[in-house]
């Protein structure tokens, strides 16, 4: 069972006042251009997966697909966790931006959802904060030193994110027990932002606990070495709920970083196909764990909880202009138009 | 504050949810006034897919850790309010005979001069809303008080009231301002004869139940039917030669054209415009030479002094009497027929026309709770038009104004206009001109006791008001639960 946390959410203070910190006063802000008729404002999230060659002869046996039977999880608690960023705007030396992660649960038994949501969480990052800021929110959540250096301040902001995401991962993984738990992504470890260990924590918290650990990527890096299309492209002729993989042992370049089975699955009939990894060795087997993930899914063959995930924790562009006008107040900037508006004004 | 859009004569304002703003609320944009009349959410682009966003999962599952500092900021866009207010002038300087400056407030808007960025919108105090409109209040006033940022309390003025309507859905509270209202003229001096239907008058001489109150000698209660005197209770008593044949006929059903009905109008006929009473009718029943029409005679005689309406009146002496001091008088119309009523009233009303031509009074006023029940359609149209210039004040109160005649809304003065959510109801108000549909719409938003006046009493200002409850008065009129 999840534990039981009523009324009380992850303890995220030390975090909070690690990333929030201040800025000197007074300086020009340029606020990042809103349409208030967008409805879902992007933002990159995550550094770009390198390009790594899979071997996988399509011809070969081992690209057989196996069949998935849905089927809902419903004595099953489900956790999904995710986390977005957003630039709000510009200072002379940086940006000033804004992190939330959301997580989502459908308890054993039951078909309702709910959720904890973590931030709006206002970061200034600049070139002269952001060593320290990266180096401290790193240490805050993993406990450990880095001597990495800090990213640009846009990837900057977008590590804090990740770092927010990794530490509710830890403790989801670390408190809950016979639950399915979806993250979104990959599992690898070993990066700069994700150390191997912690990575290695997670996966090993979740296998302790008879926890399914799924993570689930839209896209990939991963390339199939012959055709040079990407692994998805593996289910592109089949149409009902099936996967394929492993294919971990067939990436030719640095597969000790994933951690976890590599798969293509495609989760609902003519639904999308998605990159999805499993920790080897869990309790339950990999084909069972393919039929509750696809019992969530959704006719664009995602699971809805990672969908609540992430549509509970992007910011709408209404919140996008509360938290300019936050930003302002909050460390004392003063307006500065953008400068091609001043220059065109119609 | 911001001026976002001027339509015809409606202005659209947006503020935050900070900045204090309700309904009757009278804003000051530069020189121009304009009331606020509906208050509504800002629908930003964005908004409903923020909120769906925001419902996708239920509030009672949700919870959020949020940065202190940002938390006051977050959903405070989403709240954004839009206040419609409806322009009704402007405010302009000008020199009285002592040569001060003062401020008026001058209807109309020919120029609109004012930047929808830089204009300054602040609400109106009522202080200076109601010098500009030349209405000065006692101290001492306490009918109601303003619905508005900073409440004031205000009186209705005596020396403004003409042709009044007092108007409200059943539990809106008219009938309990009408009584205010009606214990004011009494402070006043003023004399009020009320029309009662449902007996809500009767114990307003009380503090309780057993306690007479400071207005108990100034109250008089008229009960037909009623057999003796009771403390401020008495017999209402018609003289026979008050009502014509034709009435005495059918209130003691004798058929038209029958020889007992030849005989009734012989009778009348012969005494001409003399009085005369029930004793008159027996002597001459006695004296009728067919034994059917003298034992029909002598019965109908009968049945009507056991009814006790008819008999000598001493109303005129009442009427003058308090006329003197300020003072009501109730006719009790509760529990008799609608011939009864029709009867009773057409006496009173002639009474009052008469005392008033002969200048025995100067003016009094006149409560009529639902006319249409009681006064006929010609009646309604002589009260309207000619008893005004005898001194004859009516405030019709009713719970339902389509059933008034158009001419009251033609020559009203003042409307007090309580809650309604019937739309036709709505529109017949609107007809009286003295306020716009829009505004007259806000009255479905309205509370138990809040309502609308506009007229002379206001200087024709739309005024929301909510009637201050009243102490030491026992003011009936509630109606009774079917349980407990």
């Amino acid at each position: 069972m999840y534990e039981v946390r009523v009324g009380r959410m992850f303890e995220v203070d030390n975090i909070v006042a690690t990333i929030c910190g201040e800025i000197s006063r007074g300086q020009p802000f340029e606020p990042s251009s809103i349409n208030l008729t967008d409805y879902f404002i992007s933002s990159t999230k995550g550094d770009t997966e390198e390009t790594f060659l899979v071997n996988v002869d399509q011809k070969e046996g081992m690209t057989k697909t196996q069949a998935i039977v849905p089927k809902y999880p419903i004595d099953r608690q489900v956790i999904a966790i995710d986390s977005t960023s957003i630039t709000l705007g510009q200072i002379p030396d940086g940006l000033v931006g804004a992190i939330r992660a959301s997580i989502i649960t459908k308890p054993a038994g039951r078909t309702e959802h709910s959720l904890e949501k973590y931030g709006p969480y206002l970061i200034p990052v600049t070139n002269q904060n952001k060593e320290q800021l990266y180096q401290e929110t790193f240490k805050a959540v993993y406990g450990i030193e880095t001597h990495a250096h800090a990213p640009d301040c846009s990837k900057t902001l977008d590590r804090i994110r990740n770092f927010l995401e990794r530490y509710l991962q830890l403790r989801v993984t670390g408190s809950c027990i016979d639950s399915l738990i979806l993250m979104d992504g990959s599992l690898i470890g070993g990066t700069v932002a994700d150390p191997k260990s912690i990575m290695k924590n997670i996966v090993s918290n979740s296998n302790s606990r008879k926890n399914s650990l799924v993570a689930v990527s839209k896209s990939t890096g991963l390339t199939l070495r012959e055709s040079q299309k990407n692994i998805l492209s593996l289910l592109d002729d089949k149409q009902a709920p099936c996967y394929i993989g492993d294919i971990r042992d067939r990436i030719t370049q640095q597969k000790e970083r994933y951690l976890g089975s590599i798969y293509v699955a495609r989760l609902a009939p003519l639904g999308e196909p998605f990159r999805i990894d499993i920790p080897p060795k869990t309790p339950t087997s990999h084909s069972e764990i393919f039929n509750e993930v696809a019992g969530l899914a959704e006719e664009d063959g995602y699971p809805e909880e990672l969908r609540l995930a992430h549509m509970t924790c992007v910011h709408s562009s209404i919140e996008i202009i509360e938290l300019q006008s936050a930003a302002i107040t909050l460390h004392g900037l003063t307006l500065k138009e953008e400068l091609r508006r001043r220059i065109f004004p119609l | 504050m911001y001026l976002l859009t001027k339509e015809a004569d409606e202005l659209a304002i947006v503020y935050s949810p900070e900045e204090n703003l309700r309904i009757g609320d009278t804003v000051r944009i530069d020189g121009i006034v304009a009331q606020v009349v509906d208050i509504q959410f800002a629908d930003l682009p964005g908004v409903l897919e923020h909120i769906l966003r925001k419902s996708l999962v239920a509030k009672t599952e949700t919870r959020e850790h949020i940065q202190p500092q940002v938390r006051s900021v977050i959903d405070s866009l989403t709240d954004q309010r839009l206040a419609i207010a409806k322009i009704r002038g402007r405010i302009t300087e000008v020199i009285d005979e002592q040569g001060n400056r003062k401020k008026i407030f001058k209807t109309g808007l020919s120029e609109f001069n004012i930047s929808r960025a830089k204009a300054e919108i602040k609400v109106m105090s009522q202080n200076d809303l109601f010098e500009a409109l030349g209405l000065n209040f006692p101290i001492s006033s306490d009918f109601g008080k303003t619905l508005s940022t900073e409440p004031r309390n205000l009186e209705v003025l005596a020396d403004r009231l003409g042709i009044n309507l007092i108007t409200g859905m059943k539990g809106s509270g008219k009938s309990y301002s009408a009584k205010r209202l009606l214990l004011k003229l009494i402070e006043k001096g003023v004399l009020t004869l009320v029309f009662d239907l449902n007996a809500e008058y009767l114990n307003l001489w009380k503090s309780n139940e057993t306690t007479p109150n400071k207005y108990a000698n100034l109250i008089k209660v008229f009960t037909p039917r009623l057999h003796r005197a009771q403390a401020n209770e008495q017999p209402l008593l018609i003289p026979l030669n008050e009502v014509t044949y034709d009435d005495f006929a059918t209130f003691v059903n004798v058929q038209s054209g029958s020889p007992t009905y030849q005989h009734l109008l012989q009778f009348w006929r012969d005494r001409g415009g003399n009085e005369f009473d029930l004793n008159d009718l027996e002597t001459f029943s006695d004296s009728a030479q067919n034994d059917a029409v003298k034992m029909a005679l002598q019965g109908r005689v009968a049945a009507a002094q056991a009814l006790g309406l008819f008999g000598p009146s001493n109303l005129t002496t009442t009427i003058t009497e308090l006329h003197k001091t300020g003072g009501a008088i109730i006719f009790n119309l509760a529990q008799i027929g609608q011939w009864e009523r029709s009867i009773i009233v057409e006496f009173v009303l002639r009474k009052l026309a008469q005392l008033g031509q002969s200048k025995a009074i100067r003016a009094v006023s006149l409560f009529l709770e639902e006319a249409q029940l009681y006064v006929e359609p010609q009646n309604m149209v002589n009260i309207l038009t000619r008893m005004r210039h005898v001194g004859i004040f009516p405030t019709f109160i009713t719970n339902d104004p389509r059933t008034l005649p158009d001419e009251v809304f033609t020559l009203l003065d003042n409307l007090i206009a309580f809650m309604f959510r019937n739309e036709d109801e709505l529109r017949q108000l609107a007809k009286s001109g003295l306020i716009d549909q829009k505004s007259i719409y806000a009255l479905k938003h309205l509370e138990s006791r809040q309502c609308i006046a506009v007229g002379n009493i206001t200087s024709n200002y739309p005024v929301f008001l909510e009637v201050n409850p009243q102490a030491e008065v026992v003011m009936g009129g509630e109606t009774r639960k079917l349980v407990g």
